[in-house]
């Protein structure tokens, strides 16, 4: 399980970062892809297989699908090669870097990582989704609500905006 | 152009699946009928195994030069054909003949008679250019060669042409 | 001899096998139904002259044999203008989802053998999420048509590779939620308990529009005509123009494993898979209940192939987003109201 982590997790990581690098937009969002499933076999390891279907089934069996419909109406085959102030480039990856390893810091002074060696023993591979629904339905059931109602209003305004006429 | 019409579906037409399974039932009633015709009933006929058996007699196939009872052929290499012929297909070398004692005197016959297969057409004016009914096109159907040559037929391959089937 | 081989392990690689080779063998099989009874239905005879050592006809089964060597052993190029890469990714990417996701599938009766429960389906049941394994891996085949439809790096099967993408996002929805009536019923996600949930009626029934509207997802789902736009063989060009040889033949395979998979399912969710009455009574029978069902949601695949004619591009749409989603919707509807208040 640990080296099947260590492999997913590089493989999700190089793949995002291969999504910026490519000049490709078509190719970006394969990558992107291979990031998505790969995150999805971390989930595996983790014993949450309900999630990493989902994984699968939502991001990418629909929104990647999205994006390269998307990209392949645009019919844009190449990036032109935009012109980088170097400057800019190393202060922006100096940037990248900084912010990385202050989340990594208050990930660990924080009480996440305590309460991820409880999750595992909640879920287990056996009862997953009823879980996830009691947990959802019962504890967070307003929250829950909300975001689909959030949802909800942005589909209508995105609608509202693509009709012409009303 | 597109012309549009207004149909108007009534709601049964408009449930679309009523019509899908009538079209359904055609096609699988197709299915069974050939399923169930045996082979030799069936619009196809598989060429190898079996043969058509009653090809028209006016159907145009390979050639034949009509001979007399006796075996002297009709023909008396009067160009007819040759100067019909769309394709180019045929070539006579004539030779002289002296022979008004017999009892079918010409002046003149074929030496060499070739129609090359490859070039005819089968279009059948050669037949209907011809005065004395010497080439006749046949139903025989299987013209096969294997070489350029052997597509080339002389009088002895003509003379022997067979029709199909009664005739 | 054979009680000591049935332990977990090898029964776990004899299954592996078995239904790696009998659903391939069903693929081949299913291209040669398709053509024999593409030609029965328009009153052909259709390929019956392959013969094994130049004698033996059996009806034209050797066509597939055939037909597969001669794809195997075609020179394979590479077109100038092609993204070599993705290329030949594409096939892979389709190939190799058609054939996992019938690793889900229940195939036979569960048995119990030395206090050892048995399943018959290569994943164990007991993961929980069974079919949405099916429906994620599902998902994943459309990027294998999308891939190669863009890496072909022509215009007319980019077009069907967007077309492909467009009608995937909207069949799965309505696909979906019409499983959801289904799920719903059993009070499961686990296969097993689907089939256990139908011993006494099948699905169909009191399903009628869900089992509609999955039935025609699955056309959309697996491309197949009245719904073919990414292939579109007769007029449209499609994603695989470019294709040829092997990479041609694993999209043709991923095509047709797709139709047995969506068979399997179909027969699951609403056919009552491996229950049949009297034949479900032994191990042997069941299986033979399933693959008799599986043989005969397959053959409707072909026969309506060969009976409608290909939607046109906005009514396969319209037809996706305002009557498949809404049916399912009101079929879950029912379902849930039944099961709140009735059951």
């Amino acid at each position: 399980m640990q080296l099947a982590f260590w492999i997913l997790s590089f493989i999700a990581v190089f793949a995002a970062v291969m999504v910026i690098l490519s000049d490709r937009p078509i190719v970006s969002g394969l990558f992107l892809l291979l990031s998505f499933t790969a995150i999805s076999g971390i989930y595996l390891t983790l014993a949450a297989p309900f999630i990493a279907a989902m994984q699968l089934v939502v991001y990418a069996g629909a929104i990647i699908v999205l994006f390269l419909f998307v990209i392949m109406l645009l019919n844009q085959h190449r990036e032109a090669p935009s012109k980088r102030n170097k400057f800019i480039t190393f202060v922006s990856v100096l940037g990248a870097i900084l912010i990385g390893v202050l989340i990594y810091i208050s990930l660990l002074k924080s009480k996440i990582l305590l309460s991820y060696t409880k999750m595992s023993a909640v879920g287990g591979m056996k009862n997953n989704v009823e879980t996830l629904s009691v947990v959802m339905f019962g504890k967070y059931f307003i929250p829950f609500e909300l975001i689909s109602i959030l949802l909800l209003a942005a589909m209508v305004a995105a609608v509202f905006l693509s009709k012409k006429r009303v | 152009m597109a012309i549009k019409k207004d149909v108007k579906l009534s709601w049964w037409d408009k449930l679309y699946l009523p019509a899908v399974i009538k079209g359904m039932f055609i096609t699988i009633s197709h299915f069974f009928k050939t399923l169930f015709t045996p082979p030799s009933k069936r619009y196809t006929i598989e060429y190898p195994d079996r043969r058509k058996e009653d090809i028209p007699e006016w159907y145009r196939g390979l050639h034949r030069l009509n001979t007399y009872e006796d075996g002297t052929l009709k023909c008396v290499a009067c160009f007819c054909c040759a100067t019909a012929c769309p394709a180019d297909a045929i070539y006579i070398e004539p030779e002289d003949l002296e022979d008004f004692d017999k009892e079918h005197p010409k002046e003149k016959a074929p030496k060499v008679f070739q129609i090359d297969l490859h070039r005819c057409i089968y279009c059948g004016f050669c037949e209907e250019a011809c005065p004395k009914d010497a080439i006749q096109l046949t139903n025989h159907y299987e013209i096969v060669h294997t070489s350029r040559e052997a597509g080339v037929f002389g009088i002895e391959e003509l003379v022997k042409t067979k029709s199909e089937g009664g005739e | 001899m054979m009680e000591s081989l049935l332990n977990p392990q090898t029964f776990m690689v004899f299954k592996v096998v078995v239904v790696f080779i009998s659903v391939l063998t069903l693929v081949a099989l299913a291209t040669w139904a398709e053509r024999r009874g593409a030609a029965f239905i328009q009153d052909r005879v259709g390929p019956n002259r392959v013969a094994f050592f130049g004698k033996i006809r059996i009806f034209g089964l050797g066509q597939p044999l055939a037909d597969g060597l001669k794809l195997f052993f075609k020179e394979d190029l590479f077109p100038l203008h092609v993204d070599r890469v993705l290329y030949v990714i594409a096939p892979i990417i389709s190939f190799i989802p058609a054939t996992m996701t019938f690793a889900a599938i229940p195939f036979g009766k569960p048995f119990v053998k030395d206090g050892v429960q048995y399943y018959l389906s290569i994943l164990p049941p007991d993961t929980n999420i069974g079919i949405l394994y099916i429906f994620a891996l599902a998902g994943m085949g459309v990027y294998g048509i999308i891939v190669g439809g863009w890496a072909s790096n022509n215009k007319w099967s980019m077009l069907g590779a967007m077309r492909a993408s467009a009608q995937v996002i909207s069949y799965e929805l309505a696909m979906t939620l019409a499983v959801v009536g289904v799920v719903l019923s059993a009070g499961s996600l686990r296969l097993d308990k689907i089939i256990e949930a139908q011993s006494g009626m099948w699905n169909v029934v009191p399903q009628f529009l869900g089992a509609i509207v999955f039935f025609v997802s699955m056309f959309a789902e697996t491309n197949r005509l009245p719904f073919d736009f990414a292939e579109g063989e007769s007029e449209i060009i499609g994603y695989h123009t470019e294709y040829m040889s092997m990479k041609f033949s694993m999209f043709f395979l991923a095509e047709y494993a797709n139709m047995v998979t969506a068979s399997g399912l179909f027969v699951v969710l609403y056919l009552g898979g491996w229950h049949f009455p009297y034949l479900d009574k032994t191990v042997a029978g069941s299986i033979i209940a399933f693959v008799i069902k599986l043989l005969v949601v397959l053959w409707s695949f072909i026969w309506i192939r060969w009976t409608l004619p290909r939607f046109r591009y906005d009514q396969l749409m319209r037809l996706g987003w305002k009557i498949m989603l809404p049916l399912s919707l009101i079929n879950l509807v029912i379902v849930a109201l039944f099961y709140a208040y009735g059951g």
